[in-house]
């Protein structure tokens, strides 16, 4: 029983750890504009499907999983040169544009890969760590790597980094930003891209673990969005411990009710957390950014 | 009678447009098609309910599908599990669209804007879900089927030309209420509020009462809507509903202008046609809708129907650019 | 070295700021005096390159045409501003905040290094609250942060809209000082914006009067301080 319970604690980690990275891109985006991006879980889709054509295109592994994220970060660096900057200072109408991408996003994953969902093979297919019986894969293990080392450096980027200061002080004050020689739209692009970074990367970590399908982003994206509001949209590596506990919530809850409902709490917890604390549950006093 | 469309400048689209069902019905002579045209009618009538919400209460509903499908679904259940008659099920689709729709729109009397869109896409995805699990209720992933046939008074629309002249009368009428109910004061006072919350209230206007009574409104029409749709094609499933169709919706509107009627209709109509013309990848219709909506986004702040107003908006912004 | 040419500035229909012309020398100061609402905010935004909606008229920098750059390139030109109300950022420490400053120097370290140096001398307060963050400092101690922060990019022209707003007297004193200081020993050129116009007066080389956008009286400081009209002016002229 203990052991059981122990194996669901660790499986809705490793879900949560990709919540926690779709959900930090949320929050980096938000902190640098105030928007939200909805074509997020689109884009940690399209990493994964990226990922899975390279792989069939015979590269290895490490190289697509790399390769893919990349790429499409440069896609929506093109993209925000051109287009998104113009609409970077209203929030209103970036996140209408994002709503947008979100369906054309959604509409190309199913032209191009199809209606089934499809999964990555990765080497490490089967290998389980075995710790005092307690079994881990290896994939599963990345998984959780990849969150943590995302929190680090998040937690290293904000506090320490001089373009993390920047980020930081474009969203206080604008204005005083640019007098001191800021390009405000230089940071919110870096944001945009770094967003879509961690959710395409995400998506590829997430790939050898459990099959994905073109429309499977919206949901994806709820939930990390949920763990992004549950953390607190202003602190975005905290998204990561955001996302740990409601897939720990989640995959607990399969024991009361109907697997298939298991969804739907994720979605309650976001709803709870907006109705009542939307400036989140884990951002501890600091006067909110944006 | 002319007067009347001077007061309600609405109506004279709403006139256009039942014209154009006429002919449409004259000139269409294949039960195929016939379908199609109601799947078209009832489109219009839900997109033009979900523009009430964003145009007239200023307000975002990703969960627009889900409740169109609340109305299916109950107009299913009734008349097939429970043997209701057709009008009776129609008027409980149309409450049980309110009663939801009141639920989605609770959180717009405190949230704004994008955290609104989460909420209400949150909502609309638990809507579906739930059609996806109570299998009991709802036949679950792979859908309801044998839906009865709408029969009023011992008179069963098997027919689908006859169905189609059903809907459209339906459709036409409520729409009708819709033109008259926006230049109503009701209305007027809906635009005071879009226009300024705070200017209103201080005017004894109830800004909740009002944005509340929209997405009642709007969901009450659009449970009529899934209701027509349940004994359309006679067979419903969960993905007709899904977020993806309400994030469609929302884009049918803004590309149609936020505010316009006459949008809203063209909006559906070339839905209708893309839909017709590729069939088959019907998504193309979603990516052109996606594309139009991020280009209004970026490039004309207001959406087509407001084409009068692109060219000041456009200038104001050069001055702007100039400027900074 | 900075010259406006004709600038009118638009708030949509209002005419803000009107036909106005200013020369700007090396090591000087310039005092804009004027009522409430009389445009002088607008001309500093304008110079600063923020956006009144609409301008119109030319703004030349050492011979460079700026009238179109962004703010975030004029300061990389030598132009600082100062603007109105806003003055530091308040979930940054004082180290950050002036690192921000500093912000375009980030690759010179040694150089970044020695400018926070002197402007730390220049405000001793500000070295003692370093780790602080921005917003528990008095209201004296933000405002001399932000003009710290401001000259560590070595500017050759500072623009200050109304320094002294809500600051005692002996704060103002001191940073009249040190801005006098900066004057005579770096050749720093001053545009300031002042309500109080005796002490402008004092401080100032040249001074403007403006009334609803237009100038409306201009001339040596010290030969203004004695001019009645400036007081019938300022008294419900
Ligand atoms: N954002 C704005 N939109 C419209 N009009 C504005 C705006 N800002 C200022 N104005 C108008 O422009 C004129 C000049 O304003 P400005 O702020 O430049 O005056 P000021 O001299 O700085 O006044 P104060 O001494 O009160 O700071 C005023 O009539 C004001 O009402
Ligand atoms: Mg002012």
């Amino acid at each position: 029983m203990i052991e059981t319970l122990i194996q669901l604690l660790i499986s809705g980690a490793v879900l949560g750890s990709i919540y926690g990275l779709i959900g930090v891109g949320f929050s980096v985006v938000h902190t640098a504009t105030g928007a939200i991006n909805f074509a997020q879980g689109e884009f940690a889709v399209l990493g994964a499907f990226l990922a899975i054509s390279l792989t069939g295109a015979d590269l290895p592994h490490f190289f697509a999983v790399i390769i893919s994220p990349i790429v499409l970060t440069l896609f929506v660096v093109l993209l925000f040169r051109i287009f998104l900057t113009r609409v970077a200072d209203d929030a209103l109408y970036l996140v209408v544009a994002t709503i947008a991408l979100s369906l054309m996003l959604k509409t190309l994953l199913l032209y191009f890969w199809g209606r089934e969902p499809i999964g990555l093979s990765s080497p490490f297919q089967g290998k389980t760590l075995n710790i005092a019986g307690l079994m881990l894969g290896y994939d599963q293990l990345l998984i959780i790597a990849g969150a943590l080392i995302a929190y680090i450096f998040l937690l290293f980027f904000f506090s320490k980094h001089p373009a993390g200061k920047a980020m930081k002080a474009v969203v206080e004050e604008k204005e005083i930003a640019m007098a001191s020689g800021l390009n405000p739209a230089l940071y919110q692009g870096v944001a945009f891209a770094f967003g879509s970074l961690l959710g395409a990367f995400a998506g590829c970590l997430v790939a050898p673990v459990s099959m994905l399908s073109y429309n499977s982003g919206g949901l994806l994206g709820l939930k990390g969005f949920a763990s992004a509001i549950f953390a607190g949209l202003d602190r975005p590596e905290r998204a990561v411990f955001g996302g740990i506990i409601l897939g720990v919530i989640e995959s607990l809850v399969v024991l009361f009710v109907p697997s298939g409902f298991k969804d739907v709490v994720a979605l309650i917890v976001l709803l709870i957390v907006l109705t009542l604390k939307p400036e989140g549950f884990l951002s501890g006093g600091r006067k909110r950014l944006a | 009678m002319l007067g009347l469309f001077k007061k309600y400048k609405n109506l004279k689209i709403v006139l256009f447009f039942s014209l154009l069902l006429v002919f449409a019905g004259l000139f269409l002579n294949n039960e195929y098609y016939f379908a199609t045209a109601s799947i078209f009618v009832i489109n219009s009538l839900l997109i033009t309910s979900l523009m009430m919400v964003i145009g007239y209460a200023g307000q975002i509903s990703l969960a627009h599908g889900a409740i169109y499908g609340i109305g299916a679904y109950t107009s299913a259940i009734l008349t097939t599990k429970l043997g209701a008659p057709f009008l009776l099920a129609l008027l409980a689709s149309a409450l049980a669209g309110f009663l939801v729709s009141l639920i989605v729109g609770a959180p717009s009397l405190k949230l704004r804007g994008h955290y609104l869109a989460m909420a209400t896409l949150g909502v609309g995805e638990i809507i579906v879900i739930l059609f996806q699990e109570l299998d009991f209720l709802t036949g679950g992933v792979n859908g309801f089927v044998g839906i009865k046939p709408a029969e009023i008074f011992g008179y069963s629309f098997v027919n689908l030309t006859e169905y189609y002249a059903l809907v459209s009368v339906i459709a036409v009428s409520i729409l009708a209420f819709l033109a008259i109910f926006v230049d109503s004061k009701i209305g007027r006072a809906l635009r005071a509020i879009k226009s300024s919350e705070i200017a209103a209230s201080s005017l004894g206007l109830n800004p909740s009462f009002y944005k509340l009574m929209v997405f009642g409104l709007s969901g009450a029409v659009a449970g009529s809507c899934g209701s027509l749709y349940a004994h359309l094609d006679r067979f419903i499933s969960p993905s007709t509903f899904s977020v993806s169709f309400s994030v469609m919706m929302v884009a049918m509107v803004i590309v149609g202008g936020e505010s316009s009627f006459a949008g809203s209709l063209a909006a559906a109509l070339i839905f209708s046609l893309l839909n017709e013309y590729v069939r088959q990848f019907q998504e193309l219709s979603q990516f052109l809708f996606g594309l139009g909506l991020f280009l209004v986004a970026i490039y004309m702040k207001g959406g087509i129907g407001n084409i009068g107003k692109i060219f000041p908006a456009k200038l104001e912004r050069v001055k702007r650019s100039e400027a900074s | 070295m900075l010259e406006i040419k004709g600038l009118n500035a638009y708030y949509g229909h209002i005419k803000a700021v009107k036909d106005f012309s200013l020369r700007v020398k090396k090591g000087e100061i310039i005092a804009i005096l004027g009522p409430n609402g009389a445009g002088k905010t607008t001309l500093i935004r304008s110079i600063g390159g923020f956006s009144p909606p609409y301008t119109e008229g030319e703004i030349i920098f050492n011979g460079k045409n700026i009238t179109r750059l962004k703010p975030f390139e004029r300061l990389g030109l030598g132009i600082a501003v100062l603007l109105e109300g806003k003055r530091v950022f308040p979930g940054l420490s004082v180290a950050d905040n002036l690192f921000i400053g500093g912000y375009t120097l980030r690759r010179r370290k040694k150089e970044l290094k020695e400018n926070i140096e002197s402007v730390l001398e220049l405000f001793p307060v500000l070295r003692e609250r370093l780790n602080k963050r921005a917003s528990v400092l008095s209201g004296g101690e933000q405002q001399m942060l932000a003009i710290a922060r401001a000259l560590i990019s070595s500017p050759e022209i500072l623009c200050l809209d109304e320094p002294s707003f809500g600051l005692g007297p002996k704060v103002v004193e001191a940073i009249f000082k040190t801005l006098d200081y900066l004057r005579k020993e770096r050749g720093l050129s001053i545009v300031l914006v002042e309500q109080d116009a005796a002490l402008a007066l004092k401080f100032s080389d040249y001074s403007i009067l403006m009334v609803s956008g237009s100038k409306k009286i201009e001339g040596r400081s010290k030969e203004l301080i004695n001019d009645k009209r400036l007081l019938n002016i300022y008294l419900g002229g």
